[in-house]
């Protein structure tokens, strides 16, 4: 009898998680989809390490590094910024705060993206003859390599409230918002070299909570091809131009699916 | 032969037949030493009897009857244990190196049917096998499956990961181990249910979940629970189980105190390092010794073991940081060997302490 009624309530609980999980993907995909971006390899990559173990594909969406949540941002989520950066407390402080749940804003390819660009190319033009040897300019060639491939999704806003963050950034094929996390990340002072300091800085530094996109069988064919090519360049790591590009749709929960992929023209 | 009422479960089986065994050698070295002689009757009644009640156990439990059985069993549980690991990782590796070649729909079927048949499977050798080595296995397998498959489905349909998943294992971990008596399934139903409640504790205050593992201290809640269940449940059925709780509330208890004894700077307490670290090490000493004493006078044997190496290891690692660098190594070690000794004289004190009146010669 003790062991009827466990196995009933075993298999109840093994239909209710896979219920309960279900559920949850066919709420998230109802209806329109939140939002939907057309991304490239820039912003989708392929696995860097292929194995023969494991048949299945996801591609990894990659968000710009460069993004910063700011301060009235990070007071919004719940940061507790009261302490000074100058003060002899901060270091411990800040480094004891813990990282928060945000809904994060990514913008596809837009003013972010170009103020980036417009920003590191006055950087660039800016510098004396004597910061760097024009016949091996490794910050500028970082740089083209970066506007080439780098990925151009970039996190310009995060927030507690999905819908109000909706309201802000309506252009849905250009915005989406996804379940996130944003954590701070305290730099104290430092002197680079005699009479050069950078001062003590407080970043609020966001990530995806979730990075990988799951390719089914049907999307295959093109990935597959491009995953089994020898490495394009000499690292390895990065093809000189992206080769395909992906409709990516977000659902009402900002949990994203593949719904397209095409070859690029090279 | 009619069993000793109320029923007994395996483990008092298993416990009567050992002290029949150990009577057995006991009466029979009294009686070589001449001071116990027993009439050929009375040998031969309680022989019988004692015949009687293992056949008994044998038939109804498949309980060990002597030293070599003994032995076997110990091999068999190893072996279920390895198997169990060993089935679930190639059911994962399986699966894995196959569902690229699958539809969506196809997956998601494989996935759900896993843990089912597999649970079948635990029910089928259950109600077979007496001794619960298969049962085990295939109760194992069921746990792993269900890990796997709500694992998958997030993958397959990018779903972002949520702390529920292991409120899930946990309850499927708790109700097979209860359903079918499997320890193996109580300690995966403990390890993923005080996960959630640390992970729980971790986002309490409004942080990230997934960052619960950066604070010690979440997991202190874990082991408190952990050991006060057994307090107020009693396992008449599964009188093993206790051993299991204590255990692991052990493990969740002393671990961020070992850890945070080292590394203050992992603590939400609002005090220096230094001070945080002192507190630990402090704390840890004093509740490590408190739960040997426990562990002695209640005679359980996993707190006192526990215990014990949580204390030592503590020892070990702060001296290593205090003195390493500052005294000779053969002075070092000399110290460790003496504390050691200590330590030993010490627990000798405790045990003695602990033990009733009479028991032990003074």
């Amino acid at each position: 009898m003790r062991r009827r009624k466990g196995l009933l309530a075993l298999v109840a609980l093994l239909l209710l998680g896979n219920a309960a999980t279900l559920a949850r993907v066919a709420w998230n995909r109802s209806g329109s989809p939140e939002a939907t971006l057309v991304l490239t390899e820039r912003e989708l990559s392929l696995p860097y390490h292929k194995s023969g173990e494991d048949s299945g594909l996801a591609l990894r969406l990659r968000i710009d590094d460069a993004a910063e949540i700011d301060a009235a941002a990070l007071r919004r989520l719940g940061f507790d910024l009261s302490v000074p950066l100058d003060s002899p407390r901060a270091g411990q402080f800040y480094r004891q705060v813990r990282t928060r749940s945000a809904w994060l804003v990514l913008e596809q390819e837009g003013p972010a993206w170009e103020s980036w660009r417009e920003r590191r190319k006055r950087e660039l033009g800016a510098r004396s003859p004597s910061d760097y040897d024009p016949e091996s300019d490794y910050e500028l060639s970082q740089f083209e390599q970066e506007e080439r491939m780098g990925s151009r999704l970039m996190v310009v806003e995060a927030g507690k409230d999905a819908a109000a963050l909706r309201r802000q950034y309506a252009d849905r094929r250009r915005y989406a918002i996804v379940p996130g996390k944003v954590e701070l990340r305290f730099w104290p002072a430092i002197e680079l070299e005699p009479g050069k300091r950078e001062p003590t800085r407080l970043e609020g530094h966001p990530d995806l909570a979730s990075d990988d996109l799951h390719v089914p069988r049907s999307l295959r064919p093109l990935l597959d091809r491009l995953n089994a090519a020898p490495p394009v360049d000499f690292f390895g790591d990065s093809p000189a131009h992206p080769r395909y590009r992906a409709t990516v749709a977000f659902g009402r929960s900002g949990e994203p699916w593949l719904v397209r992929v095409e070859r690029l023209p090279r | 032969m009619a069993l000793p009422s109320p029923a007994p479960t395996k483990l008092e089986a298993q416990r009567r037949a050992d002290r029949i065994a150990a009577f057995r050698a006991e009466a029979a070295a009294l009686e070589a030493d001449g001071v116990l002689a027993l009439s050929p009757e009375q040998r031969e009644r309680v022989a019988r009897h004692h015949d009687d009640l293992l056949r008994g156990f044998a038939r109804q439990f498949d309980v060990d009857v002597n030293e070599g059985e003994r032995r076997l069993s110990i091999g068999m549980r190893i072996a279920s244990f390895f198997g169990a690991l060993a089935l679930a990782a190639s059911a994962f590796l399986f699966f894995r190196r196959f569902w690229g070649l699958l539809d969506t729909p196809a997956q998601v079927a494989i996935l759900v049917a896993a843990p089912l048949l597999a649970l079948a499977a635990t029910h089928f050798t259950a109600r077979r096998e007496k001794t619960g080595y298969f049962a085990s296995l295939a109760g194992l397998l069921t746990f792993a499956g269900f890990v796997l498959d709500l694992e998958m489905l997030r993958q397959i349909f990018n779903l972002t990961p949520t702390d529920n998943a292991l409120l899930l294992w946990g309850a499927c971990g708790l109700l097979l181990a209860y359903t079918y008596d499997l320890r193996l399934l109580l300690a995966a139903g403990l390890l993923s249910l005080g996960g959630f409640l640390s992970l729980w504790t971790g986002t309490w205050g409004g942080g990230y979940w997934l960052d619960f593992g950066e604070r010690p201290e979440n997991f202190l809640p874990s082991g408190l629970l952990c050991l006060a269940l057994p307090l107020f449940f009693p396992h008449r059925r599964q009188a093993d189980f206790p051993t299991f709780y204590r255990l692991f509330g052990l493990l969740f208890f002393f671990f961020p105190m070992l850890v945070l004894a080292n590394w203050g700077e992992g603590s939400y307490l609002p005090f220096s390092d230094d001070a945080i670290e002192a507190g630990y090490q402090i704390a840890g000493l004093l509740l490590g010794g408190a739960a040997i004493t426990l562990g002695l006078r209640r005679g359980w044997r996993e707190t006192v073991n526990t215990s014990t190496t949580f204390l030592v290891v503590l020892l070990f690692t702060k001296l290593f940081f205090w003195w390493w660098d500052w005294m000779p190594k053969y002075l070092f070690f000399l110290l460790i060997g003496l504390l050691a000794v200590g330590m030993l004289l010490l627990l000798q004190r405790l045990r003695y302490l602990a033990a009733p009146r009479g028991a032990v010669p003074a």
